[in-house]
């Protein structure tokens, strides 16, 4: 079959990709273990022991949501992606009032499967013209209702919405391209959700200081500052593997990457904070127990995905030996 | 710049899949959109070509929300037949009353009543008048529509029996119009003892709007709404 759409063996030829899905695999039997050693100490009390076995089920799952496609293949991974985006955007639409515009949403929803097309294509110049394209478009469709009350905040509402849910998500589709996918992006979701944990960890051990008490009375700053250092050790050492052999393969190189997803990781957490303190709902959504909304859970990605696309592509480009424009031809 | 943009965030944000089905407060998504328009190309088909469904005076449904249908009811083709009618920019927003205790019990059958029929529950052991005052007060903020049938249940014999005033709690002192409609053929088709519908012919009869501001959203308000709406449907089955 077409390796673009299956090609497992691809993964299972990989001692790297190999060792971080064992690994994350024992995580996710040691994370039980560990909160009922707590528990049973009496470190943590009984509603927190709930709420820490929830998500630790909860986290079961997103992992077979996340490893599933992307050791499956590029179009599977690139599909898996398109789904957290319009995920992600149903959700937003839904919290702030912008899936009552139904123009606005469906071009939205339009724009999203463009960026699908174009990451699944190989075809960058698309890819990168349809964030202008599309913003134009939202604009240009929410004239045509002749209601200039509230056009600014629907069409900003759509633009951020398409900006920040399809274009910048994308990016993590569009990384399927390379030959050498499957590490970068584990690394990235790996590294962006380790921060999280890092934050959470490293917070309630040492937290004293509160880092922004009007966005998110729960982060402090040396939850901030372990999960930066933390998370900046984990990329160098792991980034080694990762880029081994390539330009990046030096720890002054993966140093800067580690402080960029550590800290655009954090803020991109603040960010959905304070999105979600000036709508004035606590979660963005249901839908995953123990963890609210797949927003409330994906938002460190989105600041993210962008930045290491860009960062790694400088030094070392995506998908340079890879065929360009697969579907629509004429590379 | 501390001018805030105003956020109407969806009113069943923070529920769960098994709450959100159930719950009064239900709006749709835009990706429903989609299987809406399916399931709509194949419910109308099935209404065209099974009954030969036809609508008279389509002309009385009002351009705009809101507004409440009220019909006879004795089958279950009457839901669908009242919402056929419905503009198909208004559908999402127009949700018919359905029984909670018949509807709402299963997980399986609410799922399929709320997200094919878009209806809402209501309780038909009484103690429904808050719940009745909620849809009411939802209605005027969001603009919606709703379909009930004030019969409360689906007759056994074809013969229209009493409205209920529950019906009166929605629309009683308010300028909303409330189009009085009945199903001509839909027993014959499929009464409540059938198990499988019958190709008969189906026509509803949509009558002209009528609002009730004159009267008090109170007991004897409600009870004189209720009769005369049941006036006006009966009326429309000498057509």
């Amino acid at each position: 079959m077409n390796k673009r759409i299956w090609d497992i063996e691809g993964a299972l030829n990989s001692p790297i990709v190999m060792n971080m899905s064992y690994t994350v695999a024992a995580l996710l039997v040691i994370a039980p273990v560990i909160i009922f050693v707590l528990a049973k100490s009496g470190k943590i009390n009984a509603k927190k022991t709930d709420e820490l076995y929830k998500r630790t089920f909860s986290w079961f799952f997103l992992c077979l949501f996340i490893f599933a496609p992307i050791l499956s293949g590029p179009a599977p991974t690139i599909l898996a992606v398109t789904a957290l985006s319009y995920l992600c955007f149903n959700e937003f639409a839904r919290a702030t009032g912008l899936f009552r515009e139904k123009s606005i949403s469906i071009v939205v929803a339009i724009g999203i499967a463009c960026f699908s097309f174009a990451a699944l294509d190989h075809w960058y110049n698309f890819f990168n013209a349809l964030a202008i394209l599309a913003t134009g478009l939202i604009a240009a469709i929410s004239t045509l209702s002749d209601r200039p009350s509230g056009y600014i905040q629907r069409v900003a509402l759509g633009c951020f919405g398409l900006i920040f849910f399809g274009y910048a998500i994308g990016h993590l589709g569009y990384m399927a391209n390379d030959s050498n996918y499957r590490p970068i992006i584990l690394l990235v979701f790996i590294a962006t959700e380790l921060n999280d944990i890092f934050a959470y960890i490293t917070g309630h051990l040492f937290g004293k200081r509160k880092m922004a008490p009007v966005t998110s009375p729960n982060k402090t700053l040396e939850g901030a500052i372990g999960a930066l250092i933390l998370t900046t050790l984990l990329v160098t050492w792991l980034g080694g593997y990762v880029f081994a052999g390539t330009e990046i393969d030096r720890w002054y190189m993966l140093m800067p990457l580690g402080l960029l997803i550590g800290s655009l990781g954090q803020l991109g957490d603040l960010m959905m904070s304070s999105i979600k303190r000036d709508l004035g709902v606590k979660d963005i959504g249901q839908s995953i127990p123990g963890h609210g909304g797949v927003l409330d859970r994906f938002d460190s990605l989105i600041l993210v995905a962008p930045a290491v696309f860009h960062y790694v592509g400088y030094y070392v480009g995506f998908g340079l030996d890879q065929p360009i424009r697969i579907i629509s031809g004429g590379g | 710049m501390d001018k805030k943009f105003e956020f109407d965030p969806a009113t069943d944000l923070n529920l769960t899949f098994k709450q959100r089905i159930r719950s009064v407060l239900r709006e749709r998504s835009v990706f429903s959109l989609g299987y809406i328009l399916v399931w709509w190309m194949v419910t109308r088909a099935i209404m065209r070509f099974y009954f030969r469904f036809s609508i008279v005076g389509r002309e009385h449904l009002p351009a705009t929300l809101p507004f409440v249908l009220v019909g006879n009811h004795s089958s279950h083709l009457d839901v669908v037949s009242l919402l056929f009618a419905v503009h198909t920019k208004q559908r999402d927003r127009v949700f018919p009353l359905a029984a909670e205790d018949h509807f709402f019990k299963r997980t399986l059958s609410a799922a399929f009543t709320a997200y094919a029929i878009n209806a809402l529950p209501v309780s038909r052991q009484g103690g429904g008048i808050a719940a009745m005052q909620a849809l009411r007060e939802r209605m005027l903020k969001h603009k919606c529509g709703f379909v009930l049938f004030p019969e409360g249940t689906r007759s056994r014999t074809g013969e229209m029996s009493a409205f209920k005033s529950g019906v009166g709690i929605l629309v009683a002192g308010t300028d909303i119009p409330v189009i009085p409609c009945y199903l001509k053929g839909a027993f014959q088709a499929f009464p409540a003892s059938a198990k499988f519908p019958r190709p008969k012919k189906v026509t509803l009869i949509i009558g002209e709007p009528v609002s009730f501001a004159h009267l008090e959203n109170n007991k004897e308000g409600c009870a004189t709404l209720a009769a005369e709406l049941e006036q006006r449907v009966r009326a429309l089955a000498l057509f």
